[in-house]
């Protein structure tokens, strides 16, 4: 009857300490998982911002490039002429005349994106997208958002 | 008895816990080098497009050199008449004479072409932001095209942490090929200009009114015209009918102008 008792006691032990075992096991792989993501994963917030400011300045990048490429007839000296968006750019330079035409072509195009758009002469590390233009005087033209 | 038991027990435990320890290991491994590999993958594609950027830069600001460096040597032949200065050439009002001596020759005209444009086009990469970029490049003139190639230049990013680093490699070619006749340049039409001038000039020589003679039958689909007498030269003025970006001294958007005589009698 002794014997009995005991072995039951005996298996309520083994069961408890099983339990205890998996309760613990099941802990550490929690622990795991969580250590592991946070010294190696690539926080995904992090990624998402990344991807989405890649694919904005892709986008300013070919917007601004198709449409210095994009040709344009304008009346020069009486005569109308077909000149690309570069040649604008460079002839606004020559006569300023160009530039308001310049202008209006540059806010038909970017203001309803709520981008600005700006040429100059400086040489410096740009924000958003830019490209040079080749002239006696390297011009810079500059596509970034509004602030 | 129960001893056996026992010891089968702590073999299974044991045994149970070095298979978890190994599982957990190998997950542990497993896990970090595919982040790792993710994010350097991440890394490369992003480093990729920057170089994709760079080139769609340098190759929209070789194609822009390339066309205002034609057009400026086209302007340079056209202001030196089209021939070679250091030829026997004679002058009148400060206009060359041309005849069967002194005349445009396509062979000199490209080559004089080539000489501006690569002075040009030199010029224009020595203003560019980029000092690595630049290039040797050797120019041939082909079907109405100028064919300008250089060496392809290979830039190399290496970046990393002690785990693993990643090596980029991205070739460059800066070699370009600028459509002369779309830009409404062609170099034949010097030469052509003197054929087509002397054998309308002789079929108007014994015209009364030579000049009108002349100005009637000379069409160039091209050029515009203008001809006066003086002495016994008829002195032609003649314009492009599409203006050209160039230097002299300073930047200009004007039609290109040539001048020369043709003795008339």
């Amino acid at each position: 009857m002794q014997t009995i008792i005991k072995n039951k006691k005996a298996q309520a032990g083994e069961l408890l300490q099983d339990t205890v075992g998996l309760v613990i096991i099941a802990l550490l792989l929690i622990i795991f998982l969580v250590i592991s993501s946070s010294l190696w994963g690539f926080p995904k917030k992090e990624l998402e911002t990344l991807a989405t400011e890649h694919s904005i300045h892709n986008q300013e990048h070919l917007s601004l490039q198709a449409w210095l490429q994009k040709s344009i007839e304008i009346e020069i000296d009486g005569e109308n002429q077909k000149i690309t968006m570069a040649d604008l750019i460079r002839l606004s330079k020559i006569n300023p005349y160009y530039k308001e035409i310049l202008d209006q072509e540059a806010s038909y195009a970017f203001d309803i994106y709520n981008y600005e758009f700006e040429t100059s002469n400086k040489k410096e590390i740009e924000m958003g997208s830019s490209f040079y233009i080749p002239s006696n005087e390297t011009i810079k033209v500059n596509l970034e958002i509004k602030k | 008895m129960i001893n056996m038991k026992g010891k089968r027990a702590g073999i299974f435990a044991a045994g149970l816990v070095l298979g978890m320890i190994i599982f957990i290991g190998l997950s542990w491994h497993s896990f970090s080098t595919t982040n790792r590999n993710l994010n350097m993958g991440i890394i490369k594609a992003l480093s990729s497009t920057q170089y994709k950027d760079m080139e769609n830069k340098v190759s929209f600001y070789l194609d822009e050199s390339a066309k205002l460096a034609s057009s400026q040597a086209f302007y340079e032949i056209a202001k030196n008449s089209a021939v070679n200065k250091e030829s026997m050439c004679n002058v009148i009002n400060d206009n060359i004479i041309w005849n069967s001596n002194c005349r445009p020759e396509q062979q000199f005209i490209e080559s004089m072409f080539i000489e501006k444009y690569n002075q040009s086009f030199y010029g224009f990469l020595e203003n560019y932001l980029e000092e690595d970029l630049k290039a040797e490049y050797i120019h041939i003139i082909k079907e109405g095209k100028i064919e300008s190639s250089a060496e392809q230049k290979t830039f190399v990013s290496q970046e990393g942490t002690s785990l693993s680093t990643y090596k980029l490699s991205y070739v460059l070619d800066p070699s370009i090929t600028h459509n002369l006749n779309e830009q409404d340049i062609y170099l034949g039409d010097f030469e052509f200009i003197y054929q087509e001038t002397d054998s309308v000039i002789l079929k108007c020589k014994d015209n009364d009114d030579v000049v009108s003679c002349v100005k009637k039958n000379l069409n160039l689909a091209r050029w515009t015209t203008k001809v006066k007498k003086e002495a016994s030269y008829l002195i032609f003025e003649l314009e492009t009918k599409k203006s050209f970006f160039f230097e002299d001294p300073e930047e200009k958007f004007e039609p290109v102008v040539l001048n020369f005589a043709m003795n008339a009698e």
